[in-house]
């Protein structure tokens, strides 16, 4: 059954692949939503009466039969379904908003990129997980369909692939297996562990675009707006999560992975905090903002003992939320980019955006307040808090700009009710899951709203109107004159000095100069002289004479 | 039917080229014909290594098709003609190479078509005597037999600012030839015959002969591979050499000598030599680094797949050397599917670097103006990176397991620099894609032809198919 | 008295066409071509005759036929006939008759044919007499016959002086009786003599000034090239062979006296010739000079074998020398296509761009130098095998070493010539390749690389015919 859920999955993917003319093509990514939901709910009943997967062997080898699995446990179900869900909001927000020209590709990329992440996290063996990290790279690349933005996107996903091609080879070739469960093997018979663990941790981290390794997703960040969330959300960064689960045991043969992972969690969050602030450019904020998340989910997956949950798969669910309700901010900001230029505009969608956003955040304290309780790290609500906090001071800047412009009027789309419907339904959901924690949902969203209409946030704007603060990107630089300038400088003047140097005028010029020394040695012994011939005939005679002589003499 | 299946193999092209040499080539017809000869005689020759696929058992290993001839009485020489599954596979997968590029370059219009498809069938065919050679005589006698033909493809085709680099590589080469003649003939006096090349490796040398015979060896082989300081001149003519069947057939110069260390070379090393082990492997690890960076900030695309082939030939050759030999079979795979990358690229590359100069554009940017050209790009550049749906991934994971078995530093920096090379590629796709550069949008570029693609996307389907099933074509 | 009558059939053959060309002359026919064809007609028929009769020896004393002597024979006439055949068109263009040519490669043919029968000092003597009569008489042919008769007139007049001396002093010490084995018998006496031994080397010397073994190559390289194309391309192909079958009969009586000795002496001057013919190669840019060093780096590697001293080493010899000969005359075929409104070219810039237009005689070219670099598969190897093996087996390896590295500096001069031909720009057209030139051409490339293959077993046949020397 969950085959045939998947071979559906696959067979409403192909179907939007279809060139058709726009009218129809807009009929067809409804067609394509609607299905992806009916599929939805069909999975998700699957799942709660636990439904056995499938399993093909893909080819044997030396090292064990790869094989294409789908086993979905109930751990893997916990991470599959709220992708799943993220996935179908995304489809149905393409299907609703027209950023896209053509709708239909768009929804087939998701879906491949879902089925990609399902087989991803039902995994048992390096191949499966391997193509599946591929796969979903190159899905993040087809949907941003912007070459200009991609670059960095393609150049630092390959870069963390190949170290994880590289671990993983070197990890099969050591225990002979291909088969993930058996990597908790490496730990009694691996060597170079804290060389394997710190690689691979490495890799995860620029998959993730922690600190120091977001500038790819900042480039991606000048794309439109919904592809950003959709790469930030469900491509590679979340590829970097999933493999935590998948190659936690290899990431802990090291002492020094603990250490370093919450260092970089810690880091990551505290540089999407001030990011979030700092910068004027409304997309360039949702990065560091979902810098910040990941940053601080990352900590609190170290502190649970990297145990995946179903209040992280609802964090993540919130998170793309919040995502939603920022680009919306945009969208009836006129697509305007810079907060600085918002205008405090009280039309009603803005205001009802606002309104949502207030009860998120009463939604997101309560999830937070809740992962607190589990885990008892004070950290964590701190982060949460500060979390908050920093969207409030940014509400701050759009809804109380100094600038009262009159916002002109979007075209005309009766869809973007559903959208609001939507976000309305799944906060009415969470309040109604967390009724009991109703109070704290309220209170927070006052203090929420308080926050935002106070001049907390006033001060902030001064980074706003500060060019050095706008145009500096710490992390591109850093690696550019870390790694890209002395590469440059290396592979341009190595051909000059080594290769033409050596080869070339030492090798071939030594050859050169000694041909040129035996020519003219030969030309002078070679002389053509009248007497030459007497000479050489002479000579040839002593050579006869000279031999037998010396024969007699030795006997 | 299997008798005399493996000469045939070597005399089809031969034959092929001796009668396009008879033809006149001052008309277009004559210039069609010459193609459609090729043409047929290429698949001739892969009808004819399928079937011989078809005698064989690809499960066992070893030569399993043995034909023996008597050529000399003094000194007593019999050559034997073997064929096992790599060999076979690297047959295929050559002729499979030549034959794509034949296809496309029957639409093309090129200088002197003649001495191009002739060479280039003398260079097939005794590529062929190559990888069949059961014998250390005709083993050598191929081997420096091949070089032939590709002077004269090299002279006719390269650049004439490189011809005293033509005069240095075919020194080399030469040497190289020399020193492979003078320790066959060393092995073949010692042993007062011809000896078969799989008893090769267990020749229980001793003292300085052994010495001698193995670094004679090893050094004949080494001369076909860019391994520095030896690489500049290789790398000097096939970076300038823009017809991109030549440039395929300069490529298969290191394979010839990647072979040579497959065959010849035994599965352990001589004590003798064995200490020098480490700095070979250094020295092919650096140059790997080395090639790779060059060619990172080099601008020309040609000789960014010319530092690829490069680092990829170093890498097999690391995999060669290591102390296992599970190995080969998966090095044939991965060199299946690695020659016909190549292929399509040389000629997609080709096909970029002609439409640049009509359109007039210096900079990138072309690929703006040819959507099929840059899909097929994309998508072979991917396929040579290691796409894991190619069996490139798979056999080169294979390889790099194994390697970081041996030398974990050797694993990293063999890593390194297929990452660079990889890189390299990704830097020109997207330059070539970056529309800043792209000044007229009413340019419309001549795309690739439907019958290019339908090859193309054939090239695909047998790299796909391959992954799953290696010798899937075998019947 | 018929029968013996008959013997001499093949010699009378080539007198009787020495006599009809003398008549043609006299009566004022000029063209090339005739005088070209009754040349090769009596050829035919003294070779044809030679096969009947090959086991009938004229004087069985002094000559002695055999099947080593018709093998000889055999590739000696049938080169004579190819050159013959193609001088016509060089001496058409220089509006010229080629009868004196003609008339001097019969008699050639007639003295070669003497020279490796003889079992005699004497006759070989005056062989080798006649033989310098007649090259003299060819080189007087060419336009730069001053220039190359003064320098090798001295020194030949000087080696045919010792050749003389020598015959002189072993018909005094054995009272007229100068068959080889009473050589052999006489020398066996007199090992450690003086005087003997200066003999023997005023008997050996001038095989090595005729083959121009270095140091005596001097007058080898001008007469090859300066003389007229025809004349170059009959010195550099037909009398090494000629002189080798020669020398190699003689060789075998010496060598059994003085092994030790004549093996030391033939490897220094091996080594030298070796060392001289890569090196001049290289100092060389007339194309025919070049070819003449390479020669001379050839026929030192035919002495090293020779000093070997064996049956095998000497056959190896042979076999050397003729996988040799072959790929030169197909380089001396592409001269006869250099060409250019009328005039042959012989400067290594005179093949410039040749390739552009001359892809065929480029080929050809290509082809006959990387046989005599011994690349497989093409004759040239197999040459280069035989001499290998045979080196290797008796362990001179330094020879070996200093052999193949200086290979490599003369093939660096054979590239020069590929280089110039491919790579640089044309500078010249060339005239139309005479088709006999083109046939040729294309015949010489099919043996050198189908001759390799050992059709027919022709290998062994040689071999069989060979070996009889040593009976």
């Amino acid at each position: 059954m969950v085959f045939h859920t998947m071979l559906l999955m696959l067979f409403v993917a192909f179907c939007g692949l279809f060139k058709l003319r726009m009218r129809y093509d807009r009929l067809l990514s409804w067609g394509i939503s609607f299905a992806f939901a009916a599929l939805f709910y069909q999975y998700w009943q699957l799942s709660l009466h636990g439904a056995e997967g499938f399993s093909f062997l893909w080819r044997p080898s030396q090292m064990g039969n790869i094989t294409i699995d789908f086993r979905p446990s109930e751990a893997a179900n916990k991470q599959i379904i709220p992708i799943f869900f993220v996935s179908l909001l995304t489809v149905f927000n393409n299907s609703i908003f027209h950023y896209e020209e053509r709708k239909s590709p768009f929804n087939t990329f998701v879906i491949f990129n879902l089925i990609s992440l399902s087989l991803l996290i039902t995994a048992e063996n390096y191949v499966q997980l391997i193509t599946t990290v591929f796969v979903t790279d190159i899905m993040g690349y087809l949907i941003l369909k912007n070459v200009d933005v991609s670059h960095r996107y393609v150049i630092y996903n390959f870069f963390a692939d190949m170290c994880l091609f590289m671990i993983l080879a070197l990890v099969s070739g050591r225990i002979q297996s291909l088969e993930l469960n058996r990597l908790l093997g490496y730990e009694q018979i691996g060597r170079h562990k804290d060389f394997v663990s710190i690689v691979m941790t490495l890799a995860l981290f620029i998959k993730m675009g922690c600190f120091l390794f977001q500038s790819y997703l900042l480039d991606v960040s000048e794309t439109r707006f919904q592809r950003m969330s959709v790469v930030h959300l469900l491509t590679s960064p979340l590829v970097g999560l999933l493999l935590i689960f998948k190659l936690l045991n290899l990431l802990t043969v090291s002492d020094l992975f603990i250490p370093i992972f919450e260092g970089m969690a810690f880091l990551s969050f505290v540089s999407g905090i001030i990011g979030f602030i700092i910068h004027n450019h409304i997309q360039k904020k949702m990065v560091y903002l979902n810098m910040a998340f990941l940053g601080l989910l990352l900590w609190i997956l170290a502190l649970n003992k990297f145990t995946w949950s179903t209040l992280f798969a609802l964090y993540y669910v919130a998170v793309y939320i919040i995502n939603q309700l920022f680009f919306k901010i945009y969208l009836y900001q006129n697509r305007e980019n810079d907060v600085n230029k918002m205008t405090s505009s009280q039309e009603t969608p803005l205001l009802i955006i606002l309104l949502q956003m207030m009860i998120w955040a009463g939604v997101f304290f309560t999830l937070i307040y809740l992962i607190y309780q589990r885990i008892s790290a004070a950290f964590i609500l701190i982060g949460g808090v500060l979390l908050l906090l920093v969207i409030a001071i940014i509400l701050n800047h759009i809804y109380k700009s100094p600038k009262v412009h009159r916002l002109d009027y979007l075209n005309t789309n009766t869809a973007r009710a559903f959208s609001f419907i939507t976000n309305s339904l799944l906060l009415i959901l969470a309040i109604y899951y967390w009724k009991d924690n109703v109070y704290m949902i309220m209170a927070t969203s006052g203090i929420f709203l308080a926050v935002a209409a106070s001049s907390i946030g006033k001060p902030f704007r001064y980074f706003y109107n500060n060019a050095d603060f706008q145009r500096q990107d710490f992390s591109k630089s850093f690696f550019f004159y870390l790694l890209v300038a002395p590469l440059s400088y290396l592979s341009s003047h190595l051909w000059a000095v080594v290769d033409y140097f050596l080869s070339e005028k030492v090798i071939a010029s030594s050859f050169s100069a000694l041909d040129k020394g035996s020519l003219r040695l030969f030309l002078i012994v070679n002389r053509r002289g009248r007497y030459a011939g007497i000479i050489y005939v002479i000579i040839s005679i002593l050579i006869f004479l000279g031999i037998f002589y010396g024969r007699i003499k030795n006997g | 039917m299997g008798e005399y299946l493996l000469l045939l193999l070597i005399l089809l092209p031969l034959v092929g080229a001796l009668f396009i040499l008879t033809i006149r080539d001052d008309r277009q017809e004559d210039i069609h014909n010459i193609h459609n000869v090729a043409i047929w005689i290429l698949g001739a020759t892969l009808l004819t290594t399928l079937y011989t696929f078809s005698l064989v058992d690809i499960e066992k290993n070893g030569i399993q098709i043995v034909e023996k001839y008597n050529w000399l009485e003094f000194p007593p020489v019999v050559i034997l003609l073997g064929a096992d599954v790599f060999s076979l596979l690297l047959l295929f997968g050559v002729g499979l190479s030549f034959f794509i590029s034949e296809i496309c370059l029957i639409r093309q219009l090129i200088n002197r078509p003649k001495a191009l498809v002739s060479s280039e069938l003398l260079f097939l065919g005794l590529l062929n005597g190559y990888f069949l050679a059961a014998d250390i005589v005709s083993f050598y006698i191929f081997f420096a037999a091949v070089s032939m033909p590709l002077i004269v493809l090299i002279s006719i085709y390269s650049s004439r600012h490189r011809k005293n680099m033509i005069i240095r590589l075919n020194l080399y080469h030469t040497i190289g030839a020399l020193l492979l003649f003078i320790a066959v003939i060393t092995i073949y006096t010692l042993k007062n015959s011809n000896i078969p090349l799989n008893t090769a490796g267990n020749l229980n040398l001793t003292g300085k002969t052994e010495y001698f015979v193995w670094l004679a060896i090893f050094f004949a082989f080494i001369s076909r591979m860019p391994i520095w300081p030896f690489h500049y001149w290789l790398t000097a003519i096939n970076s300038s050499i823009r017809n991109p069947m030549v440039f395929v057939a300069g490529n298969l110069i290191s394979l010839v000598g990647l072979y040579g260390f497959m065959r010849f070379w035994p599965n352990t090393v001589p004590e003798t030599i064995a200490i020098y082990a480490p700095i070979f492997e250094v020295v092919s690890a650096l140059t790997m680094i080395f090639i790779a960076l060059i060619g990172l900030s080099q601008k020309d695309f040609r000789y960014k797949l010319f530092s690829y082939t490069t680092v990829y030939y170093l890498f097999y050759l690391i995999g060669v050397f290591l102390p296992t030999g599970g190995l080969k079979m998966n090095i044939g795979y991965s060199l299946f599917a690695y020659l016909i990358i190549i292929t399509v690229l040389s000629f997609l590359i080709s096909h970029i670097e002609q439409q640049k100069k009509q359109l007039n554009l210096k900079g990138g940017g072309v690929l703006c103006y040819l959507p099929r050209t840059s899909v097929c790009l994309s998508l072979f550049v991917l396929a040579s990176i290691g796409l894991p749906i190619t069996p490139l991934f798979w056999n080169n994971f294979i390889i790099i397991s194994e390697i970081f078995n041996h030398n974990l530093i050797l694993g990293v920096a063999v890593i390194l620099a297929m990452f660079l090379a990889a890189l390299s590629f990704l830097e020109e796709l997207y330059r070539l894609k970056d529309k800043s550069f792209s000044t007229d949008s009413c340019i419309i570029g001549k795309d690739l032809s439907d019958f290019e693609i339908f090859v193309y996307g054939g090239c695909l389907v047998i790299l796909f198919f391959s992954f799953f099933r290696p010798l899937w074509f075998v019947f | 008295m018929i029968q013996n009558l008959l013997i001499f059939t093949p010699y009378i053959a080539l007198a009787v066409g020495i006599l009809h060309l003398v008549f043609l002359y006299i009566f004022y026919e000029d063209r090339a071509k005739i005088y070209s064809r009754i040349a090769r007609f009596w050829l035919i028929i003294s070779l044809f005759f030679g096969i009947v009769f090959y086991e009938a020896s004229p004087f069985a004393e002094i000559f002695k036929n055999n099947a080593y002597s018709l093998l000889f024979i055999l590739i000696i006439y049938m080169l004579i006939y190819h050159i013959l055949g193609l001088s016509v068109s060089w001496f058409s263009s220089k509006n010229r008759t080629g009868c004196r040519f003609d008339i001097l490669l019969l008699a050639a043919s007639l003295v070669l044919s003497l020279l490796v029968e003889t079992n005699n000092l004497l006759a070989l003597f005056s062989c080798y007499v006649f033989l310098s009569i007649i090259n003299y008489g060819l080189v007087r042919i060419s336009d730069n016959k001053i220039q190359i008769s003064l320098r090798s007139g001295i020194s030949g007049i000087i080696v045919l002086g010792l050749f003389a001396a020598a015959v002189g002093y072993f018909y005094y010490e054995l009272n007229g009786r100068l068959g080889y084995a009473e050589l052999k018998t006489f020398l066996q006496q007199n090992p450690t003599s003086i005087l003997c031994f200066g003999a023997v080397t005023a008997l050996v010397l001038p095989f090595f000034y005729a083959l121009g073994i270095a140091p005596l190559h001097i007058a080898t390289e001008d007469k090859l090239s300066l003389s007229a194309l025809p004349v170059s391309h009959f010195f550099a192909i037909v009398l090494p062979l000629a002189y080798l079958g020669a020398f190699i009969k003689l060789n075998i009586i010496l060598y059994d006296v003085y092994p030790d000795v004549l093996g030391q002496i033939y490897l220094v001057f091996a080594l030298v010739s070796v060392i001289f013919g890569a090196i001049g190669a290289n100092a060389r840019i007339n194309l025919q000079r070049i070819y003449a060093y390479s020669s001379l780096y050839h026929l030192g590697l035919v002495l090293l074998l020779l000093s070997l001293g064996h049956n095998h080493t000497d056959f190896a010899a042979f076999i050397y020398l003729f996988a040799y000969l072959l790929s030169l005359n197909g380089a001396y075929l592409v001269f006869y296509s250099l060409k250019s409104h009328g005039e042959y070219l012989s400067s290594i810039t005179g093949i410039a761009g040749l390739a552009e237009t001359r892809a065929y005689a480029t080929g050809a070219l290509s082809v006959s130098l990387f046989s005599l670099i011994g690349i497989p598969p093409l004759i040239g190897f197999w040459g280069m095998f035989n001499f290998a093996y045979e080196i290797i087996q008796a362990k001179y390896f330094i020879s070996l070493s200093i052999t193949f590295a200086f290979l490599l500096i003369m093939f660096k001069a054979y590239l020069e010539i590929i280089k110039t031909a491919y790579f640089e720009h044309k500078v010249r057209i060339f005239d139309t390749v005479n088709r006999w030139v083109l046939l040729y051409m294309v015949l010489n490339v099919l043996m050198i690389t189908l001759l390799v293959f050992n059709p027919c077993h022709i290998f062994e046949r040689i071999k069989d015919m060979f070996y009889v020397v040593f009976l």
